[in-house]
């Protein structure tokens, strides 16, 4: 039986390591939360965690500085995220520089597709790395998946069931319309099982606010997540949407941190004593161009950033600035342009799931993420 | 009326535009269906004011009372200068008008499928109303660039939606400029590549086409020049900010005269074979199927290639294939459509549509409110790919939850004459035995008509 500070230590790499070590499979998942945040439109991580103590960057970038806050004595980390920040230095966050999916095309709707199906160059699965990972574990039951987000989002779509909701959201129509529409729907089963999960959510005395809400904004995303998760709900993802700087980043990047900022603050302090047993990821479909265009933005890019926070963290590699800085040469940096990506992001997601889960590097491998390479020169956690 | 007409022509109805309610000469063949939408109105009177020109004028003039009254920006920013402080909120109202006037548009036209056809062009060519300038620029846009083009060739509608103003700004064309060009050397001014991508990725080619890294920055570098002057409220080429030399965009050698390359390089991207492959393959998406299969857009990018790009035929063409013409219900009708199609169906009178409602931050005409609450505001695509196009993602949970709240507020402004006789008016012979049973047995007028429009019968298409 191999303890949980083994499977977090290093002991994940271990695990990759040793031939012949599979841990059982589908093991319940027990009190394990994975949270996954889709920072949409291609964040700058250049920006965000700088290379303070590479000379090229400022010779890219120019000399303008920006409050930061030390990480490790090479990269800082911008201010505006604080409460990340707070949480590196308690060894519960760690980041992961220089990473990428294998997609180097660098369109947003093919790159966030490949990020949240979890792999590129084969046959595009069915579905989403998230939604096959639940059908990996033990679910407590049809909401153990959930799916924040207007629509169905690619991450969590696929066989597996999946809870779609949204904050503030509920029905306006009496119980007997409710038993109208189930005989309405008998015959179309996608209505039918949209009304059947609407019928769990609300209640009949619910009383709508109406259009009159406010907008719904990150925090409450976030209390409606760890909320659930405090229920049946294990695995999570939303989006945090507007990284798409072409221009005036030094204007919108702020205000974008601090969405990503409260985001993760508001997760740790409503989990409360489950944030011992947290993952969260935030990650983007590819990073920026190293240099700034003609109107004070970047374009799109490769290498980038992955966060990683939560108590999970704290016996593994928490703390630490991972991934191998290719540097910022000119000859460093991919195709002249964009920051050199050294490492796939997925094989991060990958072993610390596997890690969180005890599934081994074939499941990985097949069904979340096909075709990483978990391999013994990646660092994981 | 409706009693005389074939299911044919209710599925057609529903298929290709928003149900027969309104619908001044109903189809019940493809060929009628392209004769009826040759002679649609292009722009109704109500859209007539929906101009560009005027309203980039008026901020321009803005600008240079301003700056003639000596304001600098700091004290703009404290200051109301002459005329108050309008931009923002003017912006916002004629965005708001222009949402309006457009959703009535379409519940009033007599040719379902003209409108529908602007709304698939427009979502094509998406121009997002959330950068503060395409606020008022996406209304104009979609009267200016597509809808006198709907039924002309592809080329025409492509080169018109790119070089508009709000193209122009929304994708940051009016801040590209050549690095080596007049004024990029001046002002230390670059090239901006973001509609160079979208042009490719978006507007003809797709991604399938594996264009490179150059053909972006040739296409953008050929598309340097144009900008919008303020002043004469329209876009112009400016020879200044474009960038010398030729380029080559997928392996065709651009080699026109600097004011005329955009346009010819344009012109052969829609004649590209990927760009037939692209366009067939998003209407099969939009009118027909979740999954269009390789025959069928191969079949249709044949006759968008034979036809070069004649965009009546390859309509015809889509319309006379089988399984698009037969294949009610495969679809789900967008929040937009579905609130087009139940006005539609209500005829209320303008009293009650301009009936403001509160909005989530502002008030709105009730029309406008109905696509907030399902946030689908218009001209608001989360991205420049534009809206989904899946049923999963229109009758999800949250998506069905937003439906059946707005229809339980609609009924209750349903006139009793227009509530007679409903479910046979609406759906005539599209309705399953199921739905009539249910239906008939709802509890009271309103409940009856809610069911109508929860119907599968009336979400799908």
């Amino acid at each position: 039986m191999i303890s949980r500070r083994q499977l977090l230590t290093g002991g994940a790499a271990a695990l990759f390591l040793t031939p012949g070590i599979d841990v059982s499979l589908g093991s319940a998942p027990g009190e394990k939360r994975l949270v996954v945040i889709i920072l949409r439109g291609a964040i700058d991580g250049l920006d965000v965690v700088r290379p303070l103590g590479d000379p090229g960057f400022q010779k890219l970038r120019g000399p303008e500085s920006v409050a930061t806050q030390q990480l490790d004595g090479f990269f800082g980390l911008r201010s505006e995220l604080g409460t990340l920040h707070r949480l590196f230095v308690g060894r519960q966050a760690t980041i992961v520089h220089a990473v990428a999916t294998p997609y180097r095309s660098r369109s947003h709707f093919e790159g966030q597709d490949v990020l949240e199906v979890g792999t590129w160059g084969g046959n595009r699965p069915d579905g989403g790395w998230l939604n096959h990972l639940s059908g990996l574990l033990e679910p407590t039951g049809p909401e153990f998946a959930l799916d924040v987000s207007t629509g169905k989002s690619t991450i969590l779509s696929g066989s597996r069931p999946v809870k779609n909701w949204y904050p503030e959201l509920s029905l306006k129509l009496s119980g007997d319309s409710l038993q109208f529409l189930e005989l309405l729907y008998r015959e179309d089963p996608l209505l039918a099982g949209s009304l059947m999960s609407i019928k769990q959510e609300t209640s009949g005395d619910k009383v709508n606010a109406g259009a009159g809400d406010p907008g719904v904004s990150m925090g409450d995303i976030s209390r409606f997540v760890a909320g659930a998760l405090a229920g049946p709900a294990r695995l999570a993802a939303f989006s945090i949407n507007g990284w798409d700087t072409h221009t005036r980043q030094k204007e919108r990047l702020p205000k974008l941190l601090a969405e990503l900022d409260m985001a993760l603050s508001v997760l740790e302090k409503e989990l409360g004593p489950r944030w011992q047993d947290t993952l969260v990821v935030a990650c983007s479909e590819f990073g920026r161009t190293a240099r700034f265009n003609g109107n004070g933005g970047t374009d799109h890019g490769t290498g980038g950033v992955l966060f990683l926070a939560g108590g999970l963290l704290a016996e593994g590699k928490g703390g630490q600035v991972l991934g191998k800085w290719p540097g910022l040469g000119e000859s460093d940096l991919f195709e002249g342009r964009d920051l050199m990506p050294t490492s796939d992001v997925r094989s991060y997601l990958g072993a610390s799931v596997a890690a969180m889960y005890g599934l081994s590097e074939n499941q990985i491998a097949n069904t979340v993420f096909p075709g990483v390479d978990l391999g013994s020169d990646q660092r994981v956690l | 009326m409706a009693g005389e007409l074939t299911r044919e022509a209710f599925a057609a109805a529903s298929r290709f535009g928003f149900g027969v309610a309104g619908e001044a000469d109903p189809a019940d063949s493809p060929g009628k269906l392209i004769r009826v939408l040759r002679s649609a109105p292009v722009v109704p009177a109500r859209l007539a004011d929906t101009l560009s020109g005027p309203r980039i004028q008026k901020r321009w003039q803005l600008r240079q009372a301003r700056q003639e009254m000596g304001y600098s920006r700091a004290e703009k920013k404290k200051k109301k200068p002459p005329g108050g402080k309008p931009s923002r909120k003017e912006r916002r109202v004629n965005y708001t008008t222009d949402s309006h006037n457009r959703l009535l548009a379409a519940v009033e036209a007599p040719c379902g499928f003209f409108e529908r056809l602007v709304s698939f062009w427009s979502n094509h060519f998406t121009v997002n109303r959330r950068k503060n300038v395409v606020k008022e620029l996406a209304g104009p846009f979609e009267v200016e660039a597509i809808r006198p083009n709907v039924t002309k060739s592809f080329a025409d509608l492509l080169t018109a939606a790119v070089l508009h103003p709000a193209m122009l700004v929304y994708l940051d064309q009016d801040k590209s400029v050549g690095a080596s060009s007049a004024i990029g050397i001046l002002r230390g001014r670059g090239l901006n590549e973001n509609l160079g991508r979208e042009v490719l990725e978006l507007h003809t080619v797709g991604i399938q086409a594996a264009y490179s890294q150059d053909d972006v920055t040739s296409m953008a570098k050929v598309l340097t020049g144009w900008t919008i002057d303020s002043e004469q409220g329209k876009s112009v080429f400016d020879a200044r900010r474009a960038e010398p030399g030729r380029f080559t965009v997928l392996g065709r050698s651009v080699t026109s005269a600097e004011d005329e390359r955009a346009v010819d390089a344009l012109k052969a991207l829609a004649e590209h074979p990927a760009t037939a492959r692209h366009v067939a393959r998003k209407l099969l998406l939009h009118f027909a199927t979740d999954d269009p299969t390789d025959e069928a857009i191969g079949k249709l990018s044949g006759v968008f290639k034979e036809s070069g790009g004649n965009l009546p035929e390859v309509y015809l063409a889509l319309a006379e294939m089988p399984e698009v013409w037969s294949g009610f219900g495969s679809k789900a009708r967008s929040d937009f459509e579905f609130v087009v199609s139940a006005l539609r169906t209500a005829e209320l009178p303008p009293a009650v549509t301009q009936k403001t409602v509160a909005g989530k931050s502002h008030t709105m005409p009730m029309t406008i409110g109905a696509l907030a609450d399902m946030e689908q505001a218009m001209w608001d695509a989360p991205s420049p790919a534009g809206w989904s196009q899946k049923a999963a993602d229109w009758l999800s949970p949250v998506g069905l939850t937003q439906r059946l709240n707005w229809i339980s507020s609609l009924v209750r402004l349903v006139p009793d004459d227009k509530a007679l006789g409903y479910l046979d008016r609406v759906l005539g012979p599209l309705a399953s035995a199921n739905t009539r049973s249910v239906v008939a047995s709802a509890s009271n007028r309103e409940e009856g008509l809610a069911l109508v429009l929860a119907s599968p019968e009336f979400n799908r298409r």
